[in-house]
């Protein structure tokens, strides 16, 4: 059963491309967000300088950030953890850059997409789920779903638009038992 | 006649884009293609096509863009934009000239 606007979730554990072992406890934060993403889907590309900014300018605020990355590494080489390792090496990643590889987390919060956006006030609740913004191609939307959504926990309000439409890749499933997020 | 095949996946949303491309680049060039569709459906028939991610755009057989350095399965297509950038979708202008030309190239080697 995936996780829903207003469920508590629970800390996680999973290696990093840093050739760290994290555990994330969306509820040690002022907000948290966790962000589906890959290597090589050209929606996850076009959006990802806007998401590495969101996590730039909100560290400072105390948000927790993190991405994850769950594609089949078999069918789909260029998202292996050597790939992504060599992303973090060069950079790329303002965040840790974390490998669910059974795909089992994946399938029991309900990520979709890559980019598949998870946001989580205080108490650990879901409180946005959707797309960065709404057009990946305009770069002066600037990731203002997830903006509004930070802006808003940070200063204590209910989140003003909890759930968006995402718009992505469908994450590669290595049994793909999931439905098609856009069916 | 040449004919454009416009190759897809339903876990891709970029289709119906895909598809405003190819009639704004009729508009543009002042012809009317002749259009078929394909759809992909799992991975051992993208395996089979070649098909490098949704959508691909192909005139007779021939890719419009270049497929060198990507895979084959289930995806979305990456396409390299002006400025270093990368989209699900072509340059417009990038798949205008594309078109032409291979409309151009097989309509020689038809005639």
């Amino acid at each position: 059963m995936a996780i829903q606007i207003g469920d508590k979730a629970q800390p996680f554990t999973l290696p990093a491309a840093s050739g760290k072992t994290i555990t994330v406890d969306p509820a040690a934060s002022v907000a948290t967000v966790v962000v589906w993403t890959c290597n090589h889907c050209p929606y996850a590309m076009a959006w990802h300088e806007r998401l590495q900014q969101v996590a730039r300018d909100y560290r400072s605020k105390g948000v927790e950030f993190i991405q994850i990355n769950a594609n089949d590494a078999e069918k789909y080489p260029d998202d292996s953890f050597e790939s992504m390792q060599q992303r973090v090496q060069a950079g790329e990643l303002e965040t840790e850059y974390l490998w669910d590889e059974d795909q089992a987390f994946s399938k029991s919060w309900g990520a979709k997409v890559t980019p598949d956006v998870f946001v989580f006030d205080s108490n650990g609740v879901l409180s946005y789920r959707g797309a960065p913004d709404s057009n990946y191609e305009d770069e002066s939307q600037n990731a203002s779903y997830m903006r509004d959504a930070l802006d808003d926990l940070v200063a204590g309000r209910p989140v003003r638009t909890p759930e968006t439409k995402v718009r992505g890749c469908s994450v590669k499933w290595i049994i793909n038992d999931q439905p098609n997020p856009y069916i | 006649m040449p004919t454009l095949e416009l190759i897809t996946w339903e876990g891709c949303p970029s289709t119906d884009e895909a598809l405003a491309l190819i009639s704004r680049a009729e508009l543009d060039l002042g012809l009317k293609l002749s259009l078929t569709r394909r759809e992909i459906n799992d991975y051992e028939e993208a395996q089979v096509a070649s098909f490098v991610g949704s959508p691909t755009f192909r005139v007779d057989g021939r890719d419009l863009f270049d497929t060198a350095g990507q895979r084959s399965g289930l995806t979305c297509r990456i396409y390299h934009k002006p400025g270093g950038k990368f989209g699900p979708l072509p340059d417009f202008e990038e798949f205008k000239h594309n078109l032409s030309a291979s409309l151009n190239t097989a309509g020689e080697a038809n005639s």
